[in-house]
């Protein structure tokens, strides 16, 4: 009996050993998560890589990811892109911007009023449900294939999106909070300013993402449809012109930034909006 | 001079031909510094007379006065705490404690302290600068009450203030109530379906029924103060209580007879 307990220490602390081991971190190595993540990216263009280079798939229309980012250390060195993204951000940024100023207190003043909800609401919905995209030609034909019908496309796209989520945002404020700052004098700026805006902020900000990320497309589609400079022109030529990895490289670009812009407005969401379990 | 009267009181709601009339003929005097409890079934239009006393909810006929003033709108004299205590779910504490003095104009720096003072008084210190998602919902009803006390308002209206907590809870806070009143001795005007919390905390109890609902007795409760807990145990409080659980669910001969 005394040898079965001196006989235990002996084998327990091996054990603990190793599970101390696997359980210690590795710096050098990502977190889990970020593991996967990265794996599941390597494997693909990995496959990718060697289904071009083997001929599996015709490289004409895949291309290769070395073949992309070759194109793209071209396009950077020789200036092509800044050029040309420069433009589109400019158009990108004006119309959204306009977006914003215009669409955040339409909104929250159609929330807010029920007249002025009654009289604009069935135009604002019947925009919302129309593929806005689709008024391109017309937008063209009104404002040229300059600039200006880029930033207009940018605007119509976004403006729809932020304005609606901001009217929704007002509207569901809980009718309560509202009570109890009228139980304490508040007058109807107070209400709208220490209760339905707050209120509504993090819904407003759900529709600035909504809307960010509708305005990518849309100023990259309007310059694909015609123009001068900017991104989606490039994309337009390469294609013509079956010159895949550019093109497929420009795509990677456009939407990295897209990705962008919505994490950046998602942080500053949760920033504002703290007070959110 | 009562410092609340209600003069033959209408509240009316539409309805889909006409208006539905629910409560009607709603007399009381309410005396200054007196705490004057409304009990009555649940959907007798009780908060809705609470209500109207602030001005929030517009009466169809009657009138109600103010120390004979005609009551229309709310305004800084009269403080209310509610049901849910709803609260701003962004401000911190004491941010929505300070709520009614931001609305007074009262500069910052004033209004912070004496909301500090009223966090305190409430029994909060320390969680001043948290937010309402991260009390319990009888802290949430403290800071309801700290924020109708900042004003320092001569009325308090409650409108079943302790109608959503646990039983344990909520005779804790009504405790926690006296205790606060009883430091300057508002005039308040608290709505319950609570038969216990009715009388543990009046001087009188309205009681409403019928319908359209109005009062249908006034009962004197006449127990000492300062009270506490043991209040509830007496015999006075039991005669009280199935005096009112009488009125209220009818005869208690129907209920089995005690051994």
């Amino acid at each position: 009996m005394t040898q079965d307990v001196q006989e235990l220490p002996r084998t327990t602390p091996p054990r603990v050993q190793r599970a101390q081991v696997t359980r210690k971190r590795r710096p050098w190595l990502p977190k889990v998560r970020a593991r996967f993540v990265l794996g599941s990216v390597i494997v693909v263009l990995a496959l990718w890589q060697l289904a071009g280079q083997t001929g599996v798939v015709d490289v004409m229309f895949t291309s290769t990811p070395s073949a992309i980012l070759r194109a793209g250390i071209d396009m950077i060195e020789s200036g092509e892109l800044w050029a040309n993204a420069q433009v589109t951000l400019f158009e990108y940024f004006i119309g959204l911007v306009l977006a914003v100023v215009v669409g955040v207190p339409v909104g929250m003043l159609m929330g807010w009023k029920l007249r002025l909800r009654q009289t604009f609401e069935p135009a604002l919905v019947a925009l919302y449900v129309t593929p806005s995209l689709a008024l391109l030609p017309l937008v063209v034909l009104a404002l040229g294939i300059g600039t200006a019908s880029k930033i207009a496309m940018v605007f119509i796209e976004a403006v729809i999106t932020i304005a609606v989520n901001a009217m929704a945002g007002i509207r569901e404020t809980d009718p309560k909070l509202v009570q109890a700052a009228r139980a304490f004098c508040a007058n109807d700026r107070a209400v709208f300013g220490k209760v339905l805006f707050p209120s509504a902020l993090p819904t407003i900000m759900a529709g600035l993402r909504l809307g960010a990320g509708r305005g990518v497309i849309a100023v990259i589609v309007a310059e694909l449809y015609g123009g001068t400079e900017g991104v989606g022109l490039l994309i337009s030529t390469y294609g013509q012109n079956f010159s895949i990895a550019p093109l497929l490289f420009l795509t990677l670009v456009v939407a990295i930034f897209g990705y962008a812009v919505s994490s950046l407005l998602r942080a500053i969401g949760t920033a504002t909006t703290s007070w959110k379990r | 001079m009562a410092h609340i009267t209600f003069d033959q009181v209408q509240i009316s709601y539409p309805g889909k031909d006409e208006p539905f009339v629910a409560v009607d003929g709603f007399d009381a005097e309410i005396e200054e510094g007196e705490f004057v409890t409304i009990v009555g079934a649940s959907g007798c239009g009780k908060s809705s007379v609470l209500l109207a006393a602030d001005g929030l909810l517009p009466i169809s006929g009657g009138e109600i006065r103010l120390q004979d003033k005609k009551i229309t709108k709310p305004g800084p004299d009269r403080g209310v705490v509610f049901q849910d205590a709803s609260l701003m779910p962004w401000r911190t504490i004491l941010a929505n404690v300070a709520f009614g003095l931001e609305m007074q104009g009262v500069d910052k720096a004033t209004r912070l302290e004496k909301a500090r003072h009223f966090v305190e008084l409430v029994g909060l210190a320390g969680r001043e600068d948290n937010h309402p998602h991260q009390l319990s919902g009888g802290m949430r009803q403290r800071v309801g009450i700290a924020r109708a006390l900042a004003m320092d308002p001569a009325v308090l209206l409650m409108d079943e203030p302790f109608g959503a907590l646990d039983a344990q809870t909520r005779e804790l806070m009504a405790s926690e109530l006296l205790r606060i009143w009883d430091l300057d001795r508002k005039t308040v005007l608290f709505v319950t379906h609570g038969i216990d919390e009715a009388v543990f905390l009046a001087d009188r109890v309205l009681v409403m029924g019928g319908s359209p609902s109005r009062v249908v007795e006034v009962m004197e409760i006449d127990l000492p103060r300062p009270r506490d807990a043991a209040v509830r145990a007496s015999e006075a409080f039991g005669k009280y209580r199935t005096h009112l659980a009488d009125l209220l669910f009818g005869a208690t001969t129907t209920a089995p007879v005690a051994p």
